[in-house]
């Protein structure tokens, strides 16, 4: 299979961004992407958007994103994977290189979130599940893994201070880390006495609707062997993807996700590596319970062991598996559409050890997980530096 | 048809709206392929097995486990005047899965996962007529 190469990387502050479309927020993570790959717009060949449309008033989000880009003629289609847009878009522009039919792709998530009311967030995500089965009784988003919390409780014996381990480390480096959206470590009490959202949930233990945009510039191998940038080069080294039950009527088990554990195997397979071989990952923690999940599904840990891991801070830097050191999805802000493609920018900078006081040494191996929904979509992409 | 089902209906019409006049009348029902047999619930029309399009309605006993619940505190729009309220997923006995809101009488520390429940029609007074939705009771 055709090799991919990731050129260029760009990320743009995440928060409430008043101050910005979503276009305009699409531009900061495309001109820095750019300005990070030297290669000229004019050579760009397709734009892939990740983004889900219905948070905007803006409607045909590709096509705005591009005009505001300025990228015309070149293709341009939307992605949505719910939570896991900005995964598709990649996925996507990998396969739009891996065919042969673009050289040269800008990949970009980007969502505006915080233009709508609270209220009208939330009817949105209770729709993430079924509504004609699940919506009509006020299920809710946060309620869904309030049901996963509550059964890896019951099975395993997790505990609250383990659920509330997973914000307290990732505040921890999202006030490391100048584009997060929170920039102020928490204590564990603090998590513990937080109103509740979905028992056994409270505030900590659930992300926030977020606005920003990050973008990926990808190039087959020739394309990229002809571009002048400095960086050390960084390749996808395998990639999953797959779909489970968007259901909890219909999901089975709600202690783990079954489309993270087939995404994670293709990835694992395809790269020849095995999960202790990662030395640094962006797993997706949507809530707490999320991350620790997803530990298990990715092989870090053995099944229901996720919360006594990360009690033991493995997932800390210095950790056997150091795990959203740029403050995850939890402190940076989930604006749903760019998350996927913001947890790639993450791992390339780690890669390339551009992270500073939050950098992995001499990180080679990286990898990400972005879950859609309760596990509908599943995509799970694992890069290297080559040395 | 479908509409009146629950506190906010989202689909006006399924082919399984033949679900509603049963429940009206206090019988749960799922579906099973009219070809492999299979059952479901939620109901479905559409046998994801081996294709086929036709059904017949199976009643239910109502009996059923508690798999998990929670108590949601932040309510979508529509649900605000009910917080908090709870709402449990119970795995029916004949197989399949239903979403619901507790007893009223039942208070978060009385509900637990393993709990023998029996799902009950209720009509919902809202400003809405003729509104219906089905609670989770605990099993004597």
């Amino acid at each position: 299979m055709k090799r991919v190469v990731v050129l260029g990387v760009g990320h743009s502050r995440f928060g409430k961004r008043t101050d910005a479309t979503v276009q305009e927020l699409a531009f900061e993570a495309y001109r820095e992407a750019v300005h990070d790959a030297q290669v000229a717009p004019t050579a760009i060949d397709a734009l892939c958007v990740g983004s889900v449309p219905e948070y905007h008033r803006q409607r045909s989000l590709a096509g705005a994103i591009q005009d505001h880009l300025g990228l015309h003629p070149a293709p341009t289609w939307l992605c949505e994977a719910a939570c896991a847009s900005g995964s598709a878009a990649i996925r996507t522009g990998v396969l739009a290189i891996q065919s042969g039919a673009h050289k040269l792709v800008a990949v970009v998530g980007s969502q505006k979130m915080t233009d709508l009311g609270t209220a009208d967030i939330l009817a949105l995500m209770g729709r993430v599940g079924d509504a004609q089965w699940e919506a009509v009784f006020g299920s809710t988003f946060p309620g869904y893994y309030a049901l996963f919390a509550r059964r890896h409780m019951h099975e395993f014996g997790t505990t609250l201070e383990q659920l509330g381990e997973v914000p307290v480390k990732n505040h921890h480096y999202g006030a490391m880390n100048p584009l997060a959206m929170y920039r102020k470590p928490i204590t564990i009490k603090r998590t513990m006495i937080a109103p509740v959202v979905a028992s056994p949930l409270r505030m900590y233990d659930c992300c926030s609707n977020a606005d920003g945009a990050a973008c990926l510039i990808l190039a087959d191998e020739t394309t990229a062997s002809n571009a002048v940038g400095a960086h050390p080069r960084i390749i996808l080294h395998g990639s999953g993807a797959a779909s489970a039950s968007m259901s909890v009527l219909r999901a089975g088990d709600l202690t783990g996700v079954p489309s993270a554990r087939e995404a994670a195997r293709q990835a694992y397979s395809q790269a020849g590596v095995s999960p202790k071989d990662i030395h640094v990952a962006q797993v997706h923690d949507g809530f707490s319970i999320t991350e620790i999940m997803a530990y298990e599904d990715l092989g870090f840990c053995g099944r229901g062991e996720g919360g006594p891991f990360v009690q033991s801070r493995q997932t800390y830097l210095g950790g056997s598996i150091p795990t959203n050191v740029d403050g995850g999805i939890k402190a940076k802000g989930h604006p749903v559409g760019a998350t996927g493609v913001s947890m790639a920018v993450e791992i390339v900078r780690q890669l390339r050890g551009e992270c500073g006081d939050r950098q992995v040494p001499n990180a080679a191996l990286g990898l990400t997980h972005n879950v859609g929904g309760v596990g509908q979509y599943v995509f799970v992409n694992i890069f290297r530096r080559e040395s | 048809m479908f509409d009146c089902f629950g506190k906010a209906g989202f689909d006006s019409g399924t082919k399984v709206d033949g679900f509603i006049p049963r429940l009206r009348e206090g019988k749960l029902c799922a579906s099973a392929c009219a070809s492999c047999k299979h059952l479901s619930f939620p109901p479905r029309a559409d046998c994801p097995l081996c294709l086929s399009d036709k059904f017949d309605w199976v009643v239910l006993t109502g009996l059923a486990t508690v798999y998990s619940f929670t108590s949601v505190h932040a309510a979508p729009a529509v649900f605000e005047d009910m917080v908090p309220y709870l709402l449990g997923l119970a795995d029916l006995d004949e197989g399949g899965r239903l979403m619901a809101w507790f007893d009223e009488s039942l208070a978060e520390s009385d509900i637990y996962i393993g709990m023998k429940v029996r799902v009950v029609v209720k009509e919902l007074f809202e400003p809405q007529h003729n509104r219906l939705a089905y609670i989770l009771k605990r099993s004597k």
